[in-house]
């Protein structure tokens, strides 16, 4: 992935930061929302990201990704948040039950006994919501990545710097956990 | 996962991706006709990235200039550093005829009553016009990305993205509804909320444009694209704004459409 990339041997201007930052906004967010499981969190990381890179311009190389560049950035500060709402609930766990998570209220599951959608649209987006949230970050992130940033596999592995087949199989197990979850009949998988 | 589950999980995955080779997609088609288990897996899956996609609703369209720094020793880096993207993209904005007086000479709102100024808010986003809102679904080949399979779904996805319930009952006679595509917050017709429905008439397929009213008249209708090909018509009803985009010369979708007035409203 080889983009801005506004010539050898120049910075990075701040309209030039603009446009692209634009440009890869969804990255970044979903990036964000799949380290925090906060969606709105993962706006405010995104938003604090780009205000720490302006400051950072002259480190970025012209010859390297601004998506990459961009991206580590925006990891770093959602792990920061991520630790600095862990310490703040002592049980990080509980999130759900502390109002963390105001947009996830569990509801009944929408699954019926034979494994039909029940026609209740919202509360199977709640059991979603926290079938993300049980995710491991890095495995939200990739999912994320992939559903609704639409990268491939080499864009993600870029993005997380991960290895692509990682990539891969986070995206695959995140996908098969999730409609375990939702059935009620998880497995234990095992994590790569 | 058993290499057989990884095998089922990866075509999934690329059938719902769009990038399934031509041998995936045969396969796909085999396993969904034939296997009823991998059917129920995939409807699943489906469901569950219609539900991501939902929870992941498009962030807000903050402009970058208004990003709030950090306090400290960098604020003072980051503010002149926002300051000066803002100077350019009231540059970007002028050129592309986003601001009174541009260069781009931009039309107005189509059809009756156009939006009002923009009241010098500098968007950061190329706004798209009619006839690339138009032209974007038919490169789409009008294909949505979710429906609503029911009049009540339509009412609470309409209300959830604008806060105004709407209505376009399926049963309308000589309309067909196709489906919801999501806003690019990166490309937004009106704001980053706006919703994109796809319809089919008796005349062809037209797009029809959602959002509030008040977003409209900040961001100063939808410019046309002064293409002779597309009509845009504009309707205001209840806080919300509807534009229906078509190659016909006279709307045939948005004036179905059933809004409540709000409580808010009186």
């Amino acid at each position: 992935m080889r983009d801005g990339m506004p010539g050898r041997g120049t910075t990075l201007s701040p309209e030039s930061f603009a446009a692209r930052f634009q440009q890869h906004k969804k990255l970044f967010w979903a990036i964000a929302a799949g380290i925090t499981a906060n969606r709105h969190a993962a706006e405010d990381i995104v938003q604090e990201s780009a205000a720490t890179a302006l400051t950072k311009l002259a480190d970025f190389n012209p010859d390297s990704s601004f998506s990459a560049w961009m991206s580590q950035i925006v990891r770093f500060t959602a792990l920061n948040h991520a630790r600095t709402t862990t310490r703040r609930n002592t049980h990080a766990t509980a999130d759900l039950d502390k109002g963390a998570h105001p947009e996830i209220v569990v509801r009944p599951n929408p699954i019926t006994p034979r494994g039909e959608l029940a026609p209740d649209q919202p509360a199977f987006d709640d059991h979603v919501a926290a079938a993300l949230d049980d995710l491991e970050p890095p495995a939200r992130a990739c999912l994320l990545l992939r559903t609704v940033a639409g990268l491939s596999y080499k864009e993600i592995a870029s993005a997380m710097d991960l290895p692509e087949g990682t990539a891969m199989s986070h995206v695959h197990r995140a996908r098969k956990r999730m409609r375990d979850t939702l059935r009620g009949n998880r497995e234990e998988v095992s994590r790569p | 996962m058993t290499p057989h589950d990884e095998h089922h999980e990866r075509l999934i995955d690329a059938i719902l991706a769009g990038d399934a080779s031509p041998a995936d997609r045969a396969e796909f088609d085999r396993l969904m006709r034939d296997n009823a288990d991998f059917r129920a897996e995939f409807e699943l899956a489906r469901k569950i990235d219609d539900s991501i996609a939902r929870w992941s609703d498009p962030p807000a369209a903050a402009p970058i200039a208004s990003i709030a720094p950090k306090p400290a020793r960098r604020a003072l880096l980051a503010i002149a550093a926002a300051l000066a993207l803002v100077g350019a993209a009231a540059v970007i904005a002028w050129q592309a005829g986003l601001l009174p007086g541009g260069a781009g000479g931009a039309g107005g709102g189509g059809g009756s009553g156009g939006g009002g100024s923009n009241g010098g808010v500098v968007s950061p986003y190329a706004r798209l016009n009619a006839e690339q809102i138009y032209r974007d679904a038919q490169a789409a080949r009008f294909i949505p990305e979710w429906r609503c399979e029911t009049d009540a779904e339509f009412v609470k996805a309409v209300q959830g993205k604008t806060g105004r319930a709407a209505l376009l009952p399926l049963t309308t006679p000589g309309i067909e509804i196709v489906g919801w595509k999501y806003s690019d917050a990166t490309k937004p017709a009106i704001s980053s909320s706006s919703m994109w429905l796809f319809v089919r008439t008796s005349a062809g397929p037209a797009v029809v444009i959602v959002d509030r009213l008040d977003k409209d008249q900040r961001a100063g209708g939808l410019a046309t694209g002064g293409s002779p090909d597309f009509h845009a018509f504009r309707r205001e009803i209840n806080g919300l704004v509807l534009y229906e985009i078509t190659p016909e010369p006279a709307p045939s979708v948005i004036d179905h459409f059933v809004v409540p007035p709000s409580p808010d409203d009186t």
